[in-house]
């Protein structure tokens, strides 16, 4: 090769390069580049922790909410309960316990609550709530509820059940009213 | 992991792409289009990013036809990466078989993803 095809080559090679651009040169407006997506990103990262901050507010929220609900549920001077989503009980309120002779501490199956012949009734009732991610679901049911000592009273009630996604999981609120008494 | 190929003359280049790569990636580096044929025959990396202006034996689109050439190495993600930012030049790139392009001064964080979507 001689000094002309060298020179040659040379300015095959440097004919790619921006005229009086030189490497330091193209460092500086890469390092500006990576400035501007740094400023993205910090941009970007100050929106995600305004946004997450705003997120934890609501969930605090929705957690009191949640709280003041189950306590308003169980306080009330009615037939309520609480099952998990295989609809084991799991809270029951005082007056739900009186009738049934039951606590949260029994985890019955809330169908063995009720008479055989009323349970598929219970069960497509808990299948629909279960389907319908927390909406609430009513249904009037004429159940006949098996009462403390074996003895059986004829109520028609009406069951309400409420979906509420609780720590992951999904608890159920079943309110029983008695038609005759609303 | 995946193992990616900065091609460049240019060190500080190579190095800012390592750094940026480097902590998700297994990266691999050569100055010029011979080190990276033969960094690629010998490490077969998933990803090359391959600067065209180089000077040597081979540019960048040289290196890119020989890897296209290849069965073996035919397959690799290839991206440009160069201050030919030309719409002829983006199409050149992609006539020969780029997967790819980036101008310089690239953004970082455009690289980065393009890097990331390539290990789906």
């Amino acid at each position: 090769m001689n000094s002309s095809d060298s020179l040659n080559k040379g300015w095959a090679a440097q004919d790619y390069r921006l005229p009086g651009v030189d490497q330091l040169a193209w460092t500086q407006l890469q390092l500006y580049r990576y400035a501007e997506d740094i400023k993205e990103l910090a941009h970007s990262h100050a929106e995600l922790q305004a946004k997450l901050e705003r997120m934890t507010e609501d969930y605090e929220k929705a957690s009191r909410s949640k709280g003041l609900l189950e306590n308003l549920l169980m306080s009330i001077s009615e037939f309520n309960l609480i099952t998990d989503n295989r609809g084991n009980i799991l809270e029951v309120s005082s007056k739900c316990s009186a009738l049934f002779g039951i606590d949260g501490e029994s985890k019955r199956h809330i169908a063995l609550l009720f008479e055989p012949a009323d349970r598929v009734k219970l069960v497509k009732l808990f299948s629909e709530a279960c389907q319908g991610w927390n909406c609430i679901t009513a249904r009037r049911l004429d159940l006949v509820i098996r009462a403390q000592g074996s003895a059986v009273r004829s109520f028609y009630l009406v069951p309400w059940v409420m979906s509420v996604p609780h720590e992951g999981h999904t608890r159920f609120f079943w309110s029983l009213r008695d038609p005759e008494c609303i | 992991m995946l193992k990616v190929l900065v091609v460049d003359d240019h060190s500080d280049i190579r190095r800012l792409l390592t750094v940026t790569l480097g902590s998700e990636f297994n990266v691999l580096e050569a100055e010029d289009g011979e080190i990276a044929l033969k960094v690629i025959n010998k490490e077969s990396p998933d990803v090359v990013l391959l600067d065209i202006m180089m000077p040597g034996k081979f540019d960048g689109l040289q290196v890119l036809d020989q890897i296209r050439s290849f069965p073996e190495t035919a397959k690799t993600k290839v991206a440009m990466l160069t201050a030919r930012g030309q719409a002829y030049d983006v199409e050149e790139g992609k006539s020969r078989g780029a997967d790819a392009y980036f101008i310089k001064p690239f953004s970082p964080l455009q690289v980065i993803n393009w890097v990331r979507s390539q290990q789906r």
